[in-house]
């Protein structure tokens, strides 16, 4: 026998067969989720018992009329299917066919380059503007965003491996809409779901959205609007910018609210951290500089940033010329560097921050 | 596991049919199931399980866990499996879940009891054969061999041997299972690859 070749011989041997006990319970479950292909509804029986049957004979000309309008119809039918086959042909006029072609089952975009999708044997690189269907799975290769039709969006952090899917409206809630059955297209008044295998996301929801649901080892429902989720180590930690988020794990459900952190384990209970949500979304932030602008501006930005919300008075303080520069520091650290900054006096307590004059 | 007899080699008295699951394969069981036809999950599972399984006990070093594992990962795909798209990569989706399943796993259990465990990865040759007593046996002492040198490669690249030789992940797919780039996924592969074959060799001095 060839030792030399390691991989050869790897490849000469199998593993086990699993025990008959594990395939019968999978093969159990598996049989359990199909659902009937045919539903027979129970025929109604005459009184009188046993159904009578009836046979109708049609009249030659009627059968005749039906086959020549079948027949019709089947021309009318081939003949519009290949006039929009050459209507679509002329629109893509002679740029051939498109690598990554929108179509209705489209459920998010890429906004950014640095994403890959498993399809097929390979990893394929997605540009800018490309289509993500049901049950995607991604990776990210560098920092990347992608935005779903209801304008969710979420920035995905590198290495962070994820699948993204939209949830019909008729799941119900609870703990089966943090583990959804995709759906095969998009209805516009479901809800985006992301099943978070490692790494980290943070997602922005608009206002008057239907939901949206994160998977990992704990499942997250969210109420709110921007949070975060990262996925390490078997446990699930949750930040929440804005809005209402809430936690599941094993059958126990805790609230988070803004300025909040939750963290479960798997198989374990949620519970609320004293995590800080702005250092741990640090990450998804882009560099930003204010070169002498109005302190107002400034606390736009932050108020969108962070789970702060800051109260300036009196109000015409806003209009304060500052510089600030904003790399990957804690947003706690940018509110104190902002006191220092404008010279105004600056009091922080949670998330609250009020601003006065000297 | 289902025969597409792409080609066979021979070691020693055994013709071993190297067998290839074809993607379109894997997908037209895929939309049997999703059509309710149990069986296209049956051979799916017939075709993917002892890898599966094997990849679980590489990993986890424990073979009840393994097989918790490879439940846990069916589960799973039996309940996405109606809305996955048409196209999905069956293996790699199985593959990448195994692994996930069983790094999850073995995070949550005390790392002395893995370290105690063996790694019988490997459990008979792949063939269909008749071999005399003294062939299974000089089989037998092989298999032995390469499950030692398994468990003596570290995690990583156990794992990544093991998804490769008995998953049949290609590079790019083994990049994605175990999320790093492919790069990476290639330089651990060949790493491991040359540890173990210099353990074989000394095993042989």
């Amino acid at each position: 026998m060839n030792r030399n070749d390691p991989e050869e011989l790897l490849r000469a041997f199998e593993g086990p067969q699993p025990r008959p006990e594990t395939t019968r319970a999978i093969m159990d479950a598996a049989r359990e989720a199909i659902r009937p292909a045919r539903v027979v509804s129970p025929k109604s029986e005459p009184a009188g018992g046993r159904q009578r049957a009836v046979s109708v004979r049609w009249p030659r000309r009627v059968l005749r009329w039906a086959i020549s309008a079948t027949a019709a119809s089947v021309l009318i039918a081939v003949a519009a299917g290949m006039l929009l086959r050459t209507f679509d042909t002329r629109r893509s006029g002679d740029r051939g066919p498109a690598p990554h072609p929108t179509t209705a089952d489209s459920i998010a975009t890429v906004k950014s380059a640095g994403l890959r999708r498993l399809r097929g044997p390979d990893l394929l690189p997605l540009p800018v503007g490309a289509p993500l269907r049901n049950g995607d799975q991604l990776t990210a290769a560098a920092r990347a965003d992608i935005a779903f039709i209801d304008g969710s969006t979420v920035r995905i952090d590198r290495n962070a491996r994820l699948a993204v899917t939209w949830v019909q409206p008729a799941q119900p809630p609870g703990i089966q809409a943090a583990d959804p059955s995709p759906a095969s297209s998009p209805a516009p008044d479901g809800r985006p779901h992301v099943e978070l295998t490692a790494g980290r996301i943070f997602v922005r929801v608009p206002p008057g959205h239907n939901g949206f649901t994160v998977s990992a080892s704990a499942a997250v429902r969210v109420a709110g609007t921007i949070f975060g989720v990262e996925e390490r180590n078997d446990r699930t930690a949750v930040n929440v910018l804005d809005g209402r988020v809430s936690v599941e794990s094993a059958g126990t459900t805790i609230e988070l609210a803004r300025g909040e952190s939750g963290s479960a384990a798997l198989g374990q209970p949620p519970a609320i951290i004293a995590d800080d949500p702005d250092k741990a979304t640090a990450w998804a932030r882009d560099p930003t500089k204010f070169e002498e602008r109005p302190i107002g501006e400034v606390l736009g930005w932050l108020e969108q940033n962070s789970s702060y919300r800051f109260t300036v008075t009196p109000e015409s303080l806003r209009q304060v010329r500052v510089n600030l520069s904003v790399m990957d520091e804690s947003m706690q650290q940018v509110v104190e560097a902002l006191s220092l900054a404008c010279g105004l006096n600056v009091a922080i307590d949670g998330p609250d921050v009020a601003i006065t004059a000297k | 596991m289902e025969k597409t007899a792409i080609r066979s080699i021979t070691i020693g008295v055994y013709t071993i049919e190297m067998t290839d699951a074809a993607a379109e394969s894997d997908q037209s069981l895929l939309a049997a199931y999703q059509r309710g036809d149990l069986a296209g999950f049956e051979r799916i599972y017939a075709r993917y399980a002892p890898a599966m399984l094997a990849c679980a006990i590489g990993m986890l070093g424990d073979r009840a866990a393994a097989e918790d594992a490879l439940q846990q990962v069916f589960a799973k795909f039996i309940k996405l499996s109606p809305g996955l798209p048409a196209n999905t990569n069956v293996r790699a989706y199985l593959f990448a879940a195994v692994r996930n399943s069983s790094v999850n796993i073995r995070r949550t259990r005390a790392r002395a009891e893995a370290a105690s465990a063996g790694y019988e990865a490997l459990a008979r040759p792949r063939a269909n054969h008749s071999p005399d007593a003294d062939a299974a046996a000089l089989a037998d002492e092989l298999r032995r061999e390469l499950n030692d040198a398994l468990a003596r490669l570290g995690d990583d690249e156990r794992e990544t041997v093991l998804l490769r030789t008995q998953g049949g992940l290609t590079f790019s797919e083994l990049a994605f299972a175990l999320g790093v780039p492919r790069g990476t996924a290639v330089t651990r592969y060949r790493s491991a690859i040359t540890k173990l074959r210099e353990m074989l060799d000394h095993e042989q001095e």
